[in-house]
C-alpha cells in the first residue's frame, strides 16, 4: 500500500517537474531567444560578403561587373539581419565585419558605366536569399541552371512617353559545393525606354547579362 | 472485462502515453534550448604572428619567405573594411588583426588566442602585391584547414611526398577577379593508427579591374608562376 502511494507521489512530482520545466524552457526559448527579431540596418563592403553571409549565399565575381561595363558595388545591404543573428557590427556606421550570421541574405544595386548621355538607362538589382524563396515561373534553362523569368511594365511617373520595364530572373542554387544548403538569387534588370519600342527589344541584352552573371557565380573560398 | 475495468486500463494507457509524450517534448525542448544557445559561428581575427602558436601542428602553413619573395603584404582587417580609390586602399574603423579563424563555438576550449587552441575549423588570410614592380598585381588567399577534402583529387605529388590537387584547369572567376587554386594535402600527425591530414588551399587571382588592362594569357602565366612556386614554401609547425 505504502509503495503504491510512494509511486503515485513520485510520478506526480516527476510530472509536475516536467510540466514546469517544459513551460519554463518553452517560455525562455520562445520569448527570449526567438522573440520577434528587431531588424537592424546593416551593410558591409562587397569584398567582405562571404565573411558575413558564409554558406547561406552564393556570390557574384567582380569580373561580372567589369566584363559588362557595370559599376562595381561598394557596399551591400544585408537582409534578415537582426540583433539575434548579427552581433559584431559597428553601431556608428552600421558596417558589419566579424563573424557569419545565420540565414542572412544580401542585396546590391548597380548600373551601366555611363559612356554617353544618350545611352538607355539600365539598372540592376541583385538579391540573394536563403529563406522565403519563391517558386520559379516561366522556367528556362542555361548551362545546367534552371531559372524563372517574369516581366513587369509600368509607365514612368515622370514622363508618359517612357516605359519602365523590369526583367526579373530567379534561380535556385546550391550555396556550397559540399552541403545541401540552397539559396535563391534574384536579378532585376530595369530599363527605361520609349513606349514605341517594345520591351522584347531588350530581352536578348538582359538574357545575356543574366547568363554572364550565372557564369560568374562563386562560392565562399574554403 | 467489466466496463469499469476497461475504463481504468484506458485511463492508465492514456496517462502513460501522455507521460511519454511529455518526456519526449521536454527532452526535445531541452536539446533545442542548449543547441541554440551554444551554436555560434564565432569567427575571430588574430595577428598573423600568432597563427602558428594557435594552430601548432594541426595544419600546414606557407612560409614567410613566400610573402617576401613575391613582394606581398598581408591585408589588415578593420571593423569597417577598406575603400579603394584609384588603386589606393584606405582602411577605416578599428583594427582587429589579419587572420580569420573560423570555429564552432562549442568545440573551442579556450579563447586566449595567443596560446594553442584546439578544434579550430580553419584559418585564412589574404595578401596583395605590395607595390608596383612592373608585374601584374596579384591577390593571394591562403586557407589552412584540418582534414582533407574527399571531393578533391590529390593526384599530383610534391618533392617531399605531399600530394596536391589542381582545382582549376583554366582561369576561373573568384570573388575579386579571375584566378586559380591549388590544394595541398599533407600528413600532420598520427593518432594511433589513424593518420591526421591537413589541407592548404592557395588561391592566386588578379583583380577584375586589371582584366581589361592585361591579356588573359599574361594573367594566366603570372598566376601559374606564383602558384607553382608556392609549393616550395609549404611548411609544417616548427620547420
Amino acid at each position: 500500500m505504502k509503495n503504491k502511494i510512494f509511486i503515485k507521489v513520485f510520478t506526480g512530482i516527476i510530472c509536475t517537474l516536467l510540466v514546469l520545466s517544459t513551460l519554463t524552457f518553452g517560455i525562455v526559448y520562445a520569448v527570449l531567444l526567438n522573440a520577434t527579431p528587431v531588424p537592424i540596418d546593416v551593410e558591409t563592403r562587397y569584398y567582405n560578403l562571404p565573411n558575413v553571409v558564409g554558406d547561406y549565399g552564393i556570390y557574384i565575381s567582380k569580373t561580372f561587373f567589369v566584363e559588362n561595363d557595370l559599376v562595381i558595388p561598394q557596399k551591400v545591404w544585408l537582409n534578415n539581419a537582426d540583433k539575434h543573428n548579427v552581433n559584431n557590427y559597428s553601431n556608428d556606421s552600421g558596417c558589419f565585419i566579424l563573424g557569419r550570421g545565420e540565414y542572412l541574405g544580401y542585396g546590391f544595386e548597380t548600373e551601366k558605366v555611363k559612356i554617353d548621355e544618350n545611352q538607355s538607362q539600365l539598372k540592376l538589382r541583385g538579391v540573394c536569399i536563403s529563406v522565403n524563396m519563391k517558386s520559379l515561373e516561366n522556367k528556362r534553362k542555361y548551362n545546367g541552371y534552371t531559372f524563372g523569368t517574369t516581366l513587369e511594365e509600368f509607365p514612368s511617373r515622370n514622363d508618359e512617353d517612357i516605359i519602365e520595364t523590369t526583367f526579373c530572373y530567379r534561380v535556385n542554387l546550391k550555396s556550397n559545393y559540399d552541403t545541401g544548403k540552397k539559396c535563391q538569387f534574384i536579378l532585376n534588370i530595369q530599363i527605361n525606354h520609349f513606349k514605341d519600342v517594345p520591351s522584347s527589344a531588350y530581352a536578348e541584352e538582359c538574357d545575356s547579362l543574366f547568363y554572364s552573371l550565372l557564369d560568374n557565380v562563386v562560392y565562399r573560398n574554403i | 472485462m467489466s466496463k469499469t475495468k476497461r475504463k481504468n486500463v484506458g485511463f492508465k494507457v492514456s496517462i502513460a502515453l501522455s507521460l511519454i509524450s511529455l518526456i519526449t517534448l521536454s527532452a526535445l525542448l531541452l536539446c533545442f534550448f542548449f543547441l541554440d544557445t551554444s551554436l555560434q559561428n564565432g569567427d575571430m581575427v588574430i595577428e598573423y604572428n600568432q597563427l602558428q602558436n594557435v594552430m601548432r601542428g594541426d595544419v600546414l602553413y606557407l612560409s614567410d619567405d613566400f610573402i617576401k619573395n613575391n613582394n606581398l603584404k598581408i591585408m589588415p582587417i578593420y571593423s569597417e573594411g577598406y575603400e579603394e580609390i584609384d588603386g589606393v586602399l584606405f582602411f577605416e574603423g578599428e583594427y582587429f588583426g589579419n587572420v580569420y579563424l573560423e570555429y564552432d563555438g562549442r568545440k573551442v576550449k579556450t579563447e586566449n588566442f595567443s596560446q594553442r587552441v584546439e578544434n579550430i575549423d580553419l584559418y585564412r588570410y589574404e595578401m596583395i602585391s605590395e607595390n608596383n614592380d612592373g608585374s601584374i598585381p596579384i591577390r593571394v588567399n591562403i586557407m589552412g584547414a584540418v582534414g582533407a577534402n574527399k571531393k578533391h583529387n590529390y593526384d599530383c605529388e610534391m618533392q617531399n611526398g605531399d600530394k596536391y590537387a589542381i582545382l582549376d584547369d583554366g582561369l576561373e572567376p573568384y570573388l575579386n577577379g579571375l584566378g586559380k587554386s591549388y590544394e595541398v594535402k599533407g600528413q600532420v600527425g598520427k593518432s594511433g593508427l589513424i593518420k591526421k591530414y591537413s589541407r592548404l588551399k592557395i588561391t592566386v587571382s588578379v583583380d577584375a579591374e586589371y582584366i581589361k588592362i592585361y591579356s588573359r594569357e599574361d594573367i594566366e602565366n603570372r598566376i601559374d608562376r606564383v602558384l607553382e612556386s608556392s609549393l616550395e614554401y609549404v611548411e609544417r609547425y616548427g620547420d
